[in-house]
């Protein structure tokens, strides 16, 4: 599908690295919110403040830039692929 | 506040694991993107 995955986590560059690393290799972007720490949670408003970390999220942007599909996910939860490709589908 | 579906997506520069260039949303536009927003890396996936 002809979409672009980006992944976001308030981890430093270096950690993100180890981690694809880690995982064999990630072929889409992982991205640093690191500095200002979270900024870019913050302004999705998904930022935990307690934790300091970004609460897990997806969103489906259109090709104008514009939110079609928001969700943010429980602690714990693991977002299935499915139901983001079923929004992609409907762009 | 959350971002809702139907808004204006906040564009950002970042920087990227697998690129020496900042990676941002505004430059995807023409496509869809999916963002996703995870904890902690090597906690979970």
């Amino acid at each position: 599908m002809n979409c672009e995955i980006l992944q976001l986590s308030a981890d430093p560059v270096p950690s993100l690295k180890g981690w694809a690393d880690f995982l064999g290799g990630v072929p889409f972007p992982l991205l640093s919110d690191f500095w200002p720490h979270g900024a870019v949670g913050k302004a999705y408003g998904i930022f935990n403040d307690e934790r300091g970390m970004d609460k897990r999220a997806a969103y489906v942007i259109d090709a104008k830039g514009i939110v079609r599909y928001a969700k943010v996910y429980p602690q714990g939860t693991i977002p299935t692929s499915e139901e983001l490709l079923a929004e992609l589908k409907k762009l | 506040m959350e971002v809702q579906a139907g808004t204006a997506a906040p564009d950002f520069s970042l920087g990227a694991h697998n690129s020496d260039q900042k990676v941002s949303l505004s430059s995807f536009k023409g496509r869809p993107v999916v963002v996703a927003f995870m904890p902690f890396a090597f906690t979970g996936g």
